[in-house]
């Protein structure tokens, strides 16, 4: 009876897993870049969020889409084949506080967005945006808009519940001569 | 006879686990096939399809490989010249020519279909691309080079002109998906130029009526730039952030109601916006306007009443603006706030 039961649930499964993996994903996101194929954990910390752990609950762990770049062909001396490249990252991640408005904790969301270029950029803007993954409507938002290689903005918002989270930044590059950039990356956690 | 009803149990349950997941699938595909919708070509007016390109039109792989979408000018005797080396595009002097004739150069990372269009003055206009005028000229953009095409915008009257050149990217998709509306993407690319006509040093247009921004309440987060939110019910006084509009519906012909929000929150400056309205990629009047002037100090917002006649068939009208800072000042001496073109998010509207 168990081993009928057994395989008729595995069957089920089985049957599921096929149907379920024909449905086809989301629409990709519009005016975005190459980005990496499979999950990664960047060892080098740029950014030291207090309290929060490399890895854990999604802090510095890019999934796809979270990290993209561009090239621009360039003179610039020092740049490998005379390639800038105009990059673009976003990390979602979670951090449990205990905070005597709180005492029995509560769960910070978190968004870091990030835009860097090779090229002295005459602009170079990033946008970030944070919201619960199955919500539309976004809950907060940070702008970092200055003149150079680097710009970097968090958002935050914080919940007794842990989350599902979706990160988003816009990415925006202009230089004189050089064509615009504009592209997003997004991060879930 | 256990083993004969342990049999019947198990084919029983097998089968009601079947038919459920069939009827989950089933409903979660027709509810896809809702929200995905593909809008067909002639809801979206004054077209003119680039299917094959002169031998004008340069791919150029020279440069590496593209990625993103990128857009930019580049004249056609420096398209060998590496970028530094280029003649600037920001600030053109035209003198007493007409036209302005560069190449206009797309990029991207994949396979995109894009409507471009140009706006003079604060005004779509219609221009020669390759050979052929339109409004709007559609273009498959392939990832693998640099994109150039050969474009004429007329430049009739003498003084300073501001120039915008957008590229709308997947006009067609027609998705009633909130989330898919919502993703905040970079679907709208454009680049900015001044162009100075007959030595004359005053903007062509003048005189508009600048909305000023209020300061946003303290207990709100959230500035999306430019975006939309739903008209308040009568008694609402919910903030914007909290009546996020992505996807709606209303009726032929319908005048339809809704609130443009724009926000400068955590902006390091402040700047004047300048807004202009697109329905299915052609630009409509607010108020008798073909542009809207808002002042918005740093952590300034402003809360716009609009409405919009909505299309005399069914299908899928889709709003969005596309905005830029500081009119009529210099990009070249930097004293716009910043040089790019910036989109809202693009609502669509089922219209039965």
């Amino acid at each position: 009876m168990l081993k009928n039961f057994g395989f008729a649930l595995l069957l089920s499964s089985m049957f599921a897993m096929l149907i379920t993996s024909t449905i086809p994903a989301r629409a990709n996101d519009i005016g975005s870049v190459i980005y990496n194929t499979k999950v990664v954990t960047l060892q080098e910390t740029k950014i030291n969020a207090v309290g929060s752990t490399v890895g854990q609950y999604g802090y510095q762990v890019f999934n796809p889409g979270a990290i993209g770049y561009t090239t621009a062909r360039t003179m610039t001396p020092g740049l490998i084949n005379g390639r800038a490249k105009r990059r673009g990252s976003t990390d979602a991640w979670l951090n449990f506080v205990i905070t005597p408005a709180k005492p029995f904790g509560s769960w910070d969301h978190f968004g870091g967005h990030q835009s860097s270029s090779d090229l002295w950029e005459g602009e170079i803007w990033v946008d970030g945006f944070l919201k619960i993954s199955n919500d539309a409507n976004w809950r907060a938002s940070c702008s970092n808009h200055l003149s150079g290689n680097y710009a970097y903005c968090t958002t935050s918002f914080n919940q007794l519940i842990a989350r599902l989270i979706k990160a988003k930044s816009n990415h925006h590059f202009h230089k004189n001569n050089y064509i615009d950039n504009n592209f997003s990356t997004a991060d879930n956690a | 006879m256990l083993k004969k009803q342990s049999r019947s149990f198990t084919v029983i349950f097998f089968f009601a686990v079947f038919f459920t997941i069939s009827a989950v699938v089933f409903v979660f595909i027709a509810l896809k096939k809702h929200t995905e919708v593909t809008i067909e070509k002639d809801y979206i007016n004054d077209i003119v399809q680039h299917n094959n390109f002169s031998n004008q039109v340069h791919t150029d792989s020279l440069w590496g490989s593209p990625r993103g979408i990128g857009i930019g000018f580049v004249w056609p005797e420096e398209r060998k010249t590496p970028p530094e080396y280029r003649s600037q595009t920001e600030e053109i002097d035209l003198g007493d020519k007409k036209s302005l004739d560069p190449l206009l150069i797309l990029t991207t990372s994949r396979k995109t279909t894009v409507l471009v269009s140009v706006i003079l003055d604060y005004q779509q206009i219609p221009f020669e691309m390759d050979g052929q005028i339109g409004l709007l000229h559609e273009v498959n953009i392939l990832p693998g080079g640099d994109f150039e095409i050969p474009i004429r915008i007329p430049i009739t009257s003498p003084g300073v002109h501001d120039l915008i050149v957008v590229a709308f990217a997947d006009p067609y998709n027609g998705s009633l998906d909130a989330n898919f509306r919502s993703a905040l993407d970079v679907d709208v690319v454009g680049r900015r130029a001044q162009i100075i006509s007959s030595g004359k040093s005053k903007p062509a247009i003048q005189g508009l009526e600048v909305i000023e921004g209020e300061p946003v309440p303290g207990d709100v987060a959230l500035g999306l730039g430019v975006s939309f939110a739903a008209k308040p019910k009568p008694g609402e006084t919910t903030h914007p952030s909290e009546r996020q509009l992505y996807v709606s519906s209303g009726k032929t012909s319908e005048l339809y109601q809704f609130d443009i929000w724009a926000s400068n929150l955590n902006g390091e400056m402040a700047s004047e916006y300048a807004l202009l309205v697109f329905k299915n990629f052609h630009q409509i009047n607010v108020d008798d306007r073909n542009v809207l002037l808002i002042n918005l100090n740093q952590n300034e917002e402003a809360i716009i009443n609009a409405e919009i006649k909505l299309s005399e068939k069914p299908g899928i009208d889709q709003i969005q603006i596309v905005y830029v800072f500081d009119p009529y000042k210099s990009i070249l001496h930097e004293e716009v706030r910043a040089a790019f073109v910036f989109n809202s998010p693009r609502l669509a509207i089922e219209v039965r």
